[in-house]
């Protein structure tokens, strides 16, 4: 029975039916790579006061008020990048510290008590095996 | 192309006998949609297709309009049947469903010399499980739900070759089916050598 | 004759008038009385609790949202952590898709007869549909498509006839559907009317 079924779908088979075939498992083979291979964790904004942590995702823009000792800190995340738009410090060298978006990188506003960091898998650890072949 | 096989030309619109065939069809499509939804599955949002059969069955028997009309009561009967019909699970079986039935009818009326049911079957799975993750992306998930997406469009892979595989057989071997297509003659001279063909 | 309101068509008249009162409501709290109310409301008009679907539904959606990080830490395993704002999201999101579901539910437990050709049409499709349900046995091996022939056959060769299934026919008696009588107006009603308060108390900002 099953032979009979195998050997009338070759014989119906045509040529389309082939190269849809083969574009179709390409198109979710590359997904499953694509999808799988590169880290699933996108980099995140972590945001610590003391105790207290608070995490975004880097892609979806928004503005966030974070309460310390002094007042809201606003941080904005913005075109995968964050930085802190306002600050209730005096020397807003938290806002001078402009704009982060790579794993490791911070902004600390010390009077307000606010630490901002980037977190997530370092950009080289997927290119490492390339940097020694190339 | 084919222009010395021109459709059959029906007296005052679609005929009570066609529209018996598309009632029974779409009655199929439900079936299969009661049966497919009793297969055990471990998310409830994988689907098998099985409601599709009917639907490409009626590929080679129905013009346009027919054909739209049979799709039409295919999702009808679903939402009535799982009571979806007002929830906005319907716009996600309803907008897959769709963009999948057209795209088969147009490669089905291009092409339908070069392919087979199965690469039919393949365009129409690839196209619903895509328009059904962009909808459940913006409905339900959020961008995340690429993650899954893989696995899902890889069982869409696999089990539209089976449907494909049993279409190819079911057109070929149905007494219903051979009737069905003489009686609705939209294709005329094909439509008969197919059945000659299938009989030696 | 005058246009009397038929049995099934109230239930969808109500559910239509609930959507907005529950898609636009505020809180997660009013939500979830909601969501337990229409589940509640379809379950007393003859449909089914599946409580599996409720239960996959709510943690696959949840999770995948969790996967987009939002807000105050709530708690860490490893690498991953669930935060308040892509929890309360997650939450929202499914209890909105289950809410609509035991909606929708309610609204076709009438078993509502769509007007004109169309609605012919698809009583049709349930005739055969109620046919096939009944008459379908397991297929001899070997013999799958002899046997969906026959069925195929013997539902084409009248089962039904036209003037059975009313298609071709213009009568407008409906079988099964009663008109509406003030009791099925006043219940829909007072239906229609709790759930709003509902969500007039979470507009209010009185419960959350």
């Amino acid at each position: 029975m099953i032979v009979l079924i195998i050997l009338h779908t070759m014989q119906k088979l045509k040529p389309l039916d082939v190269v849809i075939a083969a574009v179709a498992s390409g198109l979710v083979l590359f997904l499953f790579i694509r999808i799988y291979s590169t880290p699933a964790e996108n980099a995140s904004v972590v945001i610590r006061v003391n105790e207290d942590t608070w995490r975004y995702s880097l892609d979806i823009d928004r503005e966030i008020a974070v309460p310390g000792p002094l007042g809201e800190t606003f941080v904005h995340i913005e075109n995968g990048q964050a930085h802190v738009e306002e600050s209730p410090c005096k020397n807003k060298f938290c806002i001078a510290a402009g704009r982060i978006n790579r794993p490791g990188e911070w902004i600390v506003c010390l009077p307000n008590e606010v630490f901002i960091m980037i977190e997530g898998v370092m950009e080289s650890d997927g290119l490492e095996v390339d940097d020694i072949v190339f | 192309m084919s222009s010395e096989n021109t459709p059959v030309k029906r007296e005052n619109g679609i005929g009570s006998e066609i529209i018996t065939k598309i009632a029974i069809l779409a009655a199929f499509s439900l079936f299969l949609s009661t049966v497919e939804y009793m297969i055990p599955k471990p998310l409830p949002f994988l689907r098998i297709g099985l409601a599709n059969l009917p639907i490409m069955v009626g590929l080679a028997l129905f013009s346009l309009p027919e054909y739209l009309i049979l799709v039409t009561l295919k999702i009808a009967g679903q939402g009535l049947i799982n009571g979806t019909l007002f929830s906005y699970i319907f716009i996600y079986s309803a907008g897959g469903s769709l963009a999948s039935s057209l795209m088969m009818y147009l490669l089905y009326k291009l092409f339908h010399n070069k392919i087979s049911y199965i690469g039919i079957s393949l365009v129409g799975a690839m196209t619903s499980n895509s328009v059904q993750l962009l909808l459940a992306q913006y409905l339900l998930f959020g961008s995340s739900i690429w993650i899954i997406a893989p696995p899902f469009l890889l069982m869409g892979l696999v089990s539209s070759i089976l449907l494909g595989i049993f279409v190819n057989h079911f057109t070929d071997r149905s007494r219903w089916y051979s009737s069905a297509l003489e009686f609705t003659g939209l294709y005329g001279k094909r439509g008969r050598d197919e059945i000659s063909h299938a009989e030696t | 004759m005058k246009y009397r309101m038929q049995k099934p068509d109230i239930r969808i008249a109500a559910g239509l008038l609930m959507i907005p009162a529950f898609l636009l409501q505020p809180g997660l709290v009013v939500q979830g009385l909601q969501v337990f109310f229409l589940i509640v409301l379809a379950a007393m008009h003859g449909r089914k609790i599946r409580v599996v679907m409720i239960t996959v539904v709510l943690a696959s959606i949840t999770a995948m949202n969790l996967l987009q990080e939002n807000g105050r830490v709530l708690a860490s395993i490893g690498s991953f952590s669930i935060t308040l704002g892509a929890l309360l999201t997650g939450l929202e999101k499914a209890m909105t898709l289950i809410g609509m579901i035991y909606l929708s539910q309610y609204m076709v437990s009438g078993k509502p007869r769509f007007p004109g050709w169309f609605g012919q049409l698809l009583s049709k499709q349930f005739l055969y549909f109620e046919h096939l349900v009944t008459a379908w046995k397991k297929p001899e091996k070997g013999k799958f498509i002899e046997s969906l022939d026959t069925l195929l056959e013997e539902m084409e060769q009248g089962i039904l006839t036209d003037e059975e299934t009313g298609f071709s026919d213009s009568h407008s008696g409906i079988a099964g559907s009663r008109n509406a009588g003030i009791w099925d107006f006043g219940k829909a009603a007072g239906i229609v009317i709790a759930f709003w308060f509902g969500s007039a108390m979470g507009f209010a900002g009185i419960w959350p």
